[in-house]
């Protein structure tokens, strides 16, 4: 992270453009400086910018477009949006880079459609439960537990009836 | 049918709402922003089939509202109860909403993703409204065809929300928090843990009427419930320090603080014009003031609703008809004053 171009001692996490008579210039500063400095800082493009696929992510992915939506990278830089659930493929690799950084996590936990309700095994259903009630015990919601783990004994009972 | 603002939640003495909301999207068109009128239409008209072929009885419960057929005013006092988003309420796409008599219950169609299951209620009841959530997305998902991926998860037009796509916020009412200067450190707190901390009306805005929305950043990489889970602890660890303060508060400066609240009181009883911001810094003294017993004929409840009708679009919807802002001040300080004699002689 660059350094705050005003005090230059902190860390810079404040991107903005100032205009003074016609001449742009590009500043970094803290949130502090940005603070004393009477910037408002406009929240949504701190959020793009922060979204943005940067440095490598972008060399590799430039020509790349979603042939389903015309998804770009630079479209997406200056959006923060994805087009359609295909550009996920097509920018797979500088997407995985990003959602590591302003997730922190590359891999879902969690509800999935097609192995949920009906359409579920009892297996996978447990599964699933099982988890869920790790969750809770670790959140020290007990009630909830105890409700799941009923759950989990119907469903294992009800496959032991269906067997 | 009474709305669910009405009700008293636990917690209601600090806690005035919990929220969960699902983002969705088909797997068969593009997201909102790059889909064609037509595939707009087809979103709207699918979700309410699969809604209302999976339950029928939800066709009793929700109404469909398209925003081209009805007046700003109208979706105005939709953003103001926490219905719908400014967003959808500029959108020039075909957008709409499901939402629930009692309005609990809002899915909003075509905004930033196809679908935003969200669910309200009173008070600290997420587990509640998360379940109540995940049985629409149920629903749902038994006749409409996700954009999911087995890798990252449900697949939303900007990637904050990929994997769950669930955010989990509680609406606080944090006053001693916030005279005593201590909100700064929860703040801070809470965004080292990763949880973001909003004013009333969410992204942007400032915490007017001492009001913080606090919710979930993160929605990769942790189920639903612990999501949920979570933002339900720490809200409970800010409730307890907000209590211990009132109280020390109370114990304190006893004199002052009574004679603060009471003074809004007098203001919202007696004034002939009120600004909006005015209003809910008196409002969240008298919610105050009933919390620690001072004010006795008024409820928790009442200030909720207060706050809702006191915006400017509820405002002129009470009206009958458009105001000027000033004319909105003196219209409020009236519409204040009613409601205080109704619920007072009524309690």
């Amino acid at each position: 992270m660059p350094l705050c171009q005003i005090c230059k001692q902190r860390e810079a996490t404040v991107y903005f453009t100032r205009i003074v008579n016609g001449f742009k210039t590009n500043m970094y500063v803290c949130r502090q400086c940005a603070g004393q400095e009477g910037i408002k800082i406009d929240l949504n493009s701190l959020l793009t910018g922060l979204l943005a696929i940067q440095g490598e992510e972008i060399e590799e992915g430039r020509e790349l477009s979603c042939d389903r939506c015309g998804m770009t990278i630079d479209e997406f830089n200056r959006t923060g949006r994805m087009g359609c659930s295909k550009c996920y493929e097509v920018f797979f690799e500088p997407m995985q880079v990003l959602l590591n950084r302003i997730q922190g996590h590359t891999h879902h936990i969690g509800k999935n459609p097609n192995k949920s309700g009906s359409r579920q095994s009892n297996e996978l259903q447990i599964v699933q439960l099982k988890q869920e009630l790790a969750d809770c015990i670790r959140n020290e919601a007990y009630e909830r537990a105890a409700e799941i783990r009923d759950k989990i004994k119907a469903l294992q009972m009800g496959k032991g009836v269906n067997m | 049918m009474s709305k669910w603002y009405i009700d008293a939640g636990p917690d209601s003495d600090i806690v005035v709402s919990s929220r969960v909301r699902l983002a969705r999207n088909f797997k068969n068109y593009p997201f909102p922003r790059k889909s064609t009128r037509e595939d707009q239409e087809n979103i709207i008209k699918e979700t309410s089939n699969a809604l209302f072929m999976g339950d029928p009885g939800l066709k009793e419960r929700l109404s469909l509202i398209m925003f081209r057929d009805i007046p700003l005013i109208e979706r105005q006092v939709l953003v103001e109860k926490h219905l719908v988003s400014k967003e959808l309420a500029e959108s020039d796409l075909v957008v709409g909403a499901l939402i629930s008599d009692d309005e609990q219950i809002s899915i909003m169609l075509n905004e930033e993703d196809h679908l935003r299951i969200q669910c309200l209620a009173s008070g600290m009841q997420l587990e509640k409204v998360f379940d109540l959530c995940n049985s629409l997305d149920d629903i749902i998902s038994e006749r409409v065809e996700y954009a999911f991926d087995e890798t990252i998860g449900y697949l939303t037009s900007c990637p904050t929300n990929v994997g769950t796509a669930v955010r989990a916020s509680l609406m606080l009412h944090l006053p001693a928090l916030t005279m005593t200067g201590y909100i700064r450190d929860v703040l801070e707190s809470c965004g080292k843990l990763g949880l973001a901390v909003r004013g009333l009306y969410g992204e942007n805005t400032e915490a007017h009427g001492n009001m913080y929305q606090l919710s979930n950043q993160i929605t990769l990489g942790r189920s639903e419930i612990d999501i949920v889970l979570s933002i339900k602890n720490i809200g409970l660890q800010i409730i307890e320090q907000e209590r211990l303060l009132r109280l020390e508060l109370l114990n304190r400066n006893g004199k002052r603080l009574e004679d603060r609240i009471m003074r809004s009181y007098g203001t919202l009883r007696y004034s002939r014009i009120l600004t909006s911001e005015e209003a809910l810094k008196r409002l969240s003294d008298i919610r105050l003031g009933i919390n620690l017993g001072l004010i006795g004929d008024l409820s928790e409840m009442d200030v909720n609703e207060l706050i809702l009708n006191i915006q400017p679009g509820s405002l002129q919807k009470y009206a009958g008809r458009l105001l000027k802002p000033d004319d909105r001040d003196s219209m409020r300080a009236e519409y204040v004053r009613k409601k205080i004699e109704e619920k007072t002689k009524s309690g």
